[in-house]
């Protein structure tokens, strides 16, 4: 697997915005079941799963983050790994195959939320893509932008739709996860390509924090009615 | 008009907002032209929002009205941001 290229001030930094990027997404998770309760929608239902996993995938990237910065920069001198198990197995290489596995799923996810499809047929789709997680895996950048590719143009057309600040909140999250994909593309360039993809994307992900907060927050218009 | 077939908790929303357009309490016939049903699935329905609770009966010079109640209140407010939410994604509920 290709190396990411990590400027040495910023490890660490990156561990802290992916369990920023964990927590915001696992409260959408949270709101999303919530809705899924209440309506009982398929697509509330692959929001939720969506969200939950790729939460659990920044959890875990943020987990081994955390470990390979305190076993690099704090204990270590010369020659350091943060190995796992074995002397072949790196901790932060863990954090990232399970984030790889977990986003593409969850961005599938997306891709079957926006679907219209029948109650019997996306059992059937889902496992069809299934086998491409595991050809495409080398080239899980591309593949990701792909299928956020969609998701992305579908929250577009939702904000057409729509045409508020919330629809145009959603959109700016899903375009800022394909555009960190996208520049980390890049990263064999420079380094600093590296910071500014995790800047992106936790500017997206602070971006579905507001329009969660200005949906808690709002005042429900049907008190000024009755 | 949106020719899309109504989810049930839509048609339950339009109810309960027909009802509150008319100030909280409302005639069988406003909640029927209000949420456009026909007499036998207002009949059915409205029985069902009685059954939850979400409304109530009241008799007001020998009319029958049907009422929102404070958990009716509830449902519309949690519809009104779960359906903020989902606008912001493009699902329709």
């Amino acid at each position: 697997m290709p190396q990411l290229l990590v400027p040495f001030s910023f490890i660490g930094f990156d561990a802290v915005i992916y369990l920023l990027a964990s927590v915001i997404g696992f409260t959408v998770a949270f709101y999303a079941l919530k809705m899924h309760n209440f309506t009982s929608n398929r697509s509330h239902f692959f929001l939720y799963l969506g969200f939950v996993v790729l939460s659990m995938g920044f959890f875990v990237l943020s987990i081994s983050g955390f470990y390979t910065f305190f076993a690099l920069r704090v204990s270590c001198i010369h020659n350091c790994y943060a190995l796992l198990f074995d002397q072949s197995f790196d901790v932060i290489d863990f954090g990232y195959y399970i984030y790889y596995l977990s986003s593409l799923v969850a961005y599938g996810l997306f891709v079957l939320m926006y679907l219209p499809l029948h109650r019997k047929d996306y059992k059937q789709k889902m496992f069809s893509v299934a086998p491409l997680w595991f050809v495409m895996f080398p080239f899980f950048h591309m593949f990701s932008i792909f299928l956020i590719a969609y998701v992305v143009f579908r929250s577009w057309v939702g904000f057409l739709q729509a045409k508020n600040y919330n629809s145009l909140s959603v959109f700016a999250a899903f375009l800022s996860i394909g555009a960190f994909h996208t520049i980390l593309l890049l990263n064999i360039f420079s380094k600093e390509i590296y910071v500014l993809a995790h800047f992106i994307l936790v500017l997206g992900f602070l971006s579905l924090l507001t329009v969660l907060i200005r949906i808690i927050r709002k005042k429900p218009s049907i008190l000024e009615r009755l | 008009m949106s020719s899309e077939r109504r989810s049930k908790m839509r048609i339950f929303l339009d109810m309960l907002n027909s009802i509150a357009k008319k100030g909280g309490q409302a005639k069988p016939t406003h909640i029927m032209y209000g949420s456009n049903l026909s007499h036998d699935r207002l009949k059915s329905y409205l029985e069902f929002l009685l059954e939850k609770g979400f409304i109530e009966e009241i008799l007001e010079d020998e009319r029958m009205l049907y009422k929102i109640t404070e958990r009716g209140k509830k449902f519309m407010q949690e519809f009104e941001k779960i359906e903020e939410f989902s606008n912001a994604f493009g699902i329709d509920i």
